[in-house]
């Protein structure tokens, strides 16, 4: 017992380790949260894109040697609300705005980052998240903003859980539908840009739809899909920095790694609803066939 | 303003449709108070359009809509509304409790959350429904009929001062029906106002006191005995309704060409006309 709890505590004795360990915590927490509004609202493609768009932000930012995460939050929202501009009146359906935003997003960060030199190694961390090298400031930027769009969700629950649930009813209640869905976007694109330090913009995507899914598999309310998810999200975090320290693999990839075994645990046990349960259920009953046609 | 003499919800001129093509035309009708209208037409005259329009999910683009002397803008929290097909996620992680409770919602306004008295409310409105020992069910077990009560529920969570049912009988199963109707008739005794759409019209015609007769313009409304003759519903159904004159007595063959192919009742026997 004191061996694991040893092999628990050793990291912590650096401050790089804490400060990456609290970071990992908030971005599996804020991701799994929104992934509930995402997996509900089929966003996948949504939140991919996002992370994609934030390309051009962080050129610029790094060109202006301004700060990388503001460049990316930045470029984050104006594809968001772009992307709701092109879908709103339904002459562009809303995938194909995004597919169309994403790559022009992709292709202009791109442009920008051939044009500057040395870039590799920046580059690098941006698609794959350097959690082990988050700042004192990143940590109070990444905790000051999941804090605001936790606060937000916590805040609009019922008037986000119309506006997904039945569009029409909220249309007959007045609620602005419009503002609803563009500030779901916006808070999308802020735990997009949260988690880029520790995932990259790669894996952003499993990071808001696993956690998610798997709790889906798990509950049948929203309010406790979210603690649900919000904690796998949490522990596989943790569980995937803790293997990137002792095993040396990346973190992002290894928490990714861990969220998609709680998937596929689920998947397989859920309780009523997993693929075993449902053999079983069908082994029952083929055995009360057989006994049937042969008493 | 409230005098309970005036008329609850009036038309003036109303024009209404998608993208220049009018779905209605010319609609003005004055609905008093605590009145329960059927309102008939085929498939496209213009039933939906006109229950939307009177919610405010789409604008009019000529003419308006009162309710209680005012704009109908300013009154909408009176008005429930309930689509022919709710187009919702039936997997969404939601309970029956928490579907009918969203009819609170308007009342609430931001950031509160419903509390006991609203939940009190909800579960009332399950009662009636016949549905209270469901409210903790997700809603994906629910059958068809059953689906159609929740939103009927919590259509009335809304405690409107108007319901609108857009086809609530289409494709549910009897004993949905008629706790339906019999929920209807009791709202005549709460002051509820209520219009129904069908294409049924011997269900209109024997369990409403007003007809509405619509193809694309209002062409009766009144009582059935005034509403109906041949002329008023020839003009509503066109060739989709036979007429047979046995002496005194019109006998109607309705063609219910239904959305949903679930009763498949094409040229059943309809009810009787007028005299």
């Amino acid at each position: 017992m004191s061996g694991l709890l040893e092999l628990l505590l050793a990291p912590l004795a650096y401050s790089f380790m804490q400060r990456s360990l609290l970071a990992c915590l908030i971005v599996g927490v804020i991701c799994s949260v929104m992934g509930c509004y995402v997996v509900l609202r089929g966003m996948a493609f949504m939140g991919d894109a996002l992370a994609h768009a934030i390309l051009p932000g962080v050129a610029i930012a790094y060109v202006l040697k301004g700060d990388m995460l503001v460049g990316a939050l930045g470029a984050a929202i104006i594809a968001a609300l772009v992307i709701g501009a092109f879908s709103r009146h339904g002459q562009v359906k809303e995938d194909t705005a995004i597919g169309i935003v994403f790559a022009a997003a992709l292709a202009l960060g791109i442009a920008l980052m051939s044009t500057i030199k040395n870039y590799s190694i920046d580059l690098t961390h941006v698609l794959f998240g350097n959690v082990l090298g988050v700042s004192e400031n990143d940590l109070i930027l990444t905790g000051g903003l999941a804090a605001f769009v936790l606060l937000v969700v916590v805040l609009l629950y019922k008037e986000f859980l119309v506006v997904s649930f039945d569009p029409v009813l909220a249309a007959t209640l007045r609620l602005p539908i419009t503002h609803l869905r563009n500030l779901m976007l916006v808070l999308l694109a802020l735990t997009v840009v949260v988690s880029l330090q520790t995932v990259g913009v790669g894996l952003v995507a499993a990071m808001l739809v696993t956690p998610a899914a798997t709790a889906s598999l798990l509950t049948k309310r929203l309010p406790s899909m979210m603690v649900v998810a919000a904690v796998i999200g949490a522990v596989s975090s943790l569980t995937g920095l803790y293997l990137s320290y002792y095993v040396n693999v990346a973190s992002g990839a290894a928490v990714v790694l861990v969220c998609t075994l709680c998937f596929v645990l689920a998947y397989l046990l859920a309780p009523g609803r997993g693929l075993l349960w449902g053999s079983i259920r069908g082994l029952r009953t083929t055995r009360a066939g057989a006994g049937e046609t042969h008493p | 303003m409230n005098d309970p003499a005036s008329p609850i919800l009036e038309t003036v001129d109303l024009v209404a449709g998608y993208a220049g093509r009018p779905a209605l035309e010319g609609i003005s009708v004055a609905i008093a108070r605590g009145a329960q209208v059927a309102i008939v037409g085929p498939n496209g005259a213009g039933k939906s359009t006109l229950f939307k329009v009177l919610v405010g999910l789409i604008p009019a683009s000529a003419g308006r809509v009162m309710i209680n002397g005012e704009p109908a803008r300013q009154q909408l929290r009176r008005v429930a509304y309930v689509p022919q097909r709710e187009e919702v996620d039936w997997r969404f992680p939601v309970t029956v409790l928490d579907v009918v409770l969203m009819g609170r919602y308007g009342r609430l306004g931001w950031i509160r959350r419903p509390g006991q008295h609203d939940r009190d409310i909800a579960r009332h409105c399950l009662d009636q429904l016949g549905m209270d020992a469901l409210a903790n069910r997700p809603i994906g077990q629910l059958s068809g009929g059953q689906q159609q009560r929740i939103f009927l529920a919590r259509a009335l969570t809304q405690e409107p001062d108007i319901l609108l049912l857009d086809e609530p009988f289409a494709g549910v199963d009897a004993p949905t029906q008629e706790t339906v109707l019999a929920l209807l008739a009791s709202f005549k005794s709460r002051g509820i106002t209520m219009l129904v759409s069908t294409h049924d019209l011997p269900l209109a015609t024997s369990r409403f006191e007003l007809l509405m007769l619509l193809n694309r313009r209002l062409v009766a409304f009144g009582p059935p005995s005034t509403a109906l003759n041949p002329d008023t519903l020839s003009a509503t159904f066109g060739s989709q309704l036979l007429l047979y004159q046995d002496g005194e007595r019109y006998f109607t063959v309705t063609d219910h060409c239904c959305p949903p192919p679930v009763q498949a009742d094409a040229g059943r026997w309809g009810g009787e006309g007028s005299r």
